[in-house]
């Protein structure tokens, strides 16, 4: 089961494996990212940053979809880690596994607007996300477990974005 | 409860604080000495000794950044009371250690294998160490 799909345009990093991975305390860490699977530097430095007594694999978007479609994956506690909101929606139109998802960090980009210390969302990102919340039960934005939890709802209804 | 305090020479130790609080977000209960604000060591100790003599209930852990310097010379003499536990040789992932450890179990173990990881984390990386790594093959665990 997944326990919580984390957006990080940074994927694991430290911050990621002091604060979240120990408030989710899952039994294996899941990164879905084309790039990062195929980039032998990337899985590297990913697997430096996992914290001792987590499995973790690094797979493409359609792997991890496949992985998760596996009925052994209900029994595990999994965390998962996307690099954009595009990559999750993939996902999600992949498999039924994903039910709480966590926005962490969404890079800078031309034409973006800040919605949080490290989110910044253009238009095509918004209309993602919209059809992204429709597939998942929440949507949260948060850097660190700790912090105030913010739901995308509200914000999704100002935009007032159309699907 | 546990106090951390952060001691050094420079601003090392509010550096220190500041860079542990972009990764964990809002931490309280940790201070930081750091000599170009608080002048002399013999300054942090008069007010670390005045803090922990009025308050013997609380353990207070005190990170020094160099082992033998006068940061450390001065503060090991606080070691006089008994919950005082002082460790050398600060890091940020000795620091992030303790804001995330939870204050069950023995203080002194703890501290011990606090020390220990933090020197498992030291690693060297160079060209030939990292294509070494990449040609061993980064095989996936399974998962499940």
């Amino acid at each position: 089961m997944v326990e919580l799909c984390r957006i990080d345009d940074r994927l694991l990093h430290g911050q990621v494996a002091v604060t979240w991975v120990g408030a989710v305390a899952p039994e294996a860490i899941l990164i879905a990212n084309d790039e990062a699977a195929t980039n032998e530097m990337s899985k590297l430095a990913l697997k430096m940053a996992k914290p001792a007594g987590v499995k973790l694999a690094v797979k493409t978007i359609d792997e991890a979809a496949a992985l998760l479609n596996n009925p052994k994956a209900a029994k595990i506690k999994i965390f998962l880690i996307t690099r954009t909101i595009q990559d999750t929606l993939r996902l999600v139109s992949m498999t039924d596994q994903i039910h709480r998802v966590n926005i962490g960090g969404v890079k800078n980009k031309e034409g973006g607007k800040m919605i949080a210390a490290a989110v910044c969302l253009d238009n095509d990102d918004l209309h993602d996300l919209m059809k992204l919340r429709k597939r998942v039960d929440e949507v949260e934005l948060r850097m660190v477990p700790t912090e105030h939890r913010i739901s995308i709802d509200k914000y999704l209804r100002e935009e007032e974005v159309e699907v | 409860m546990q106090n951390l305090i952060l001691a050094s020479h420079g601003s090392l130790a509010e550096g220190m604080l500041s860079a542990a609080n972009m990764i964990v977000g809002d931490i309280e209960g940790v201070d930081a000495y750091g000599l170009d604000t608080y002048h002399s060591p013999q300054d942090i100790y008069q007010l670390l000794k005045k803090k922990i003599a009025e308050d013997n209930t609380h353990e207070y852990i005190i990170l020094c950044d160099i082992y033998g310097g006068s940061v450390h010379n001065q503060l090991m003499h606080l070691c006089v009371y008994p919950n005082v536990f002082l460790l050398t040789g600060m890091t940020l992932s000795i620091v992030l250690e303790l804001i995330l450890a939870n204050e069950t179990g023995d203080i002194e173990e703890k501290l011990l294998q606090v020390i220990q990881n933090a020197k498992d984390n030291m690693l060297l990386f160079t060209y030939q160490r990292v294509h070494n790594a990449i040609d061993k093959g980064i095989e996936d665990e399974k998962l499940w």
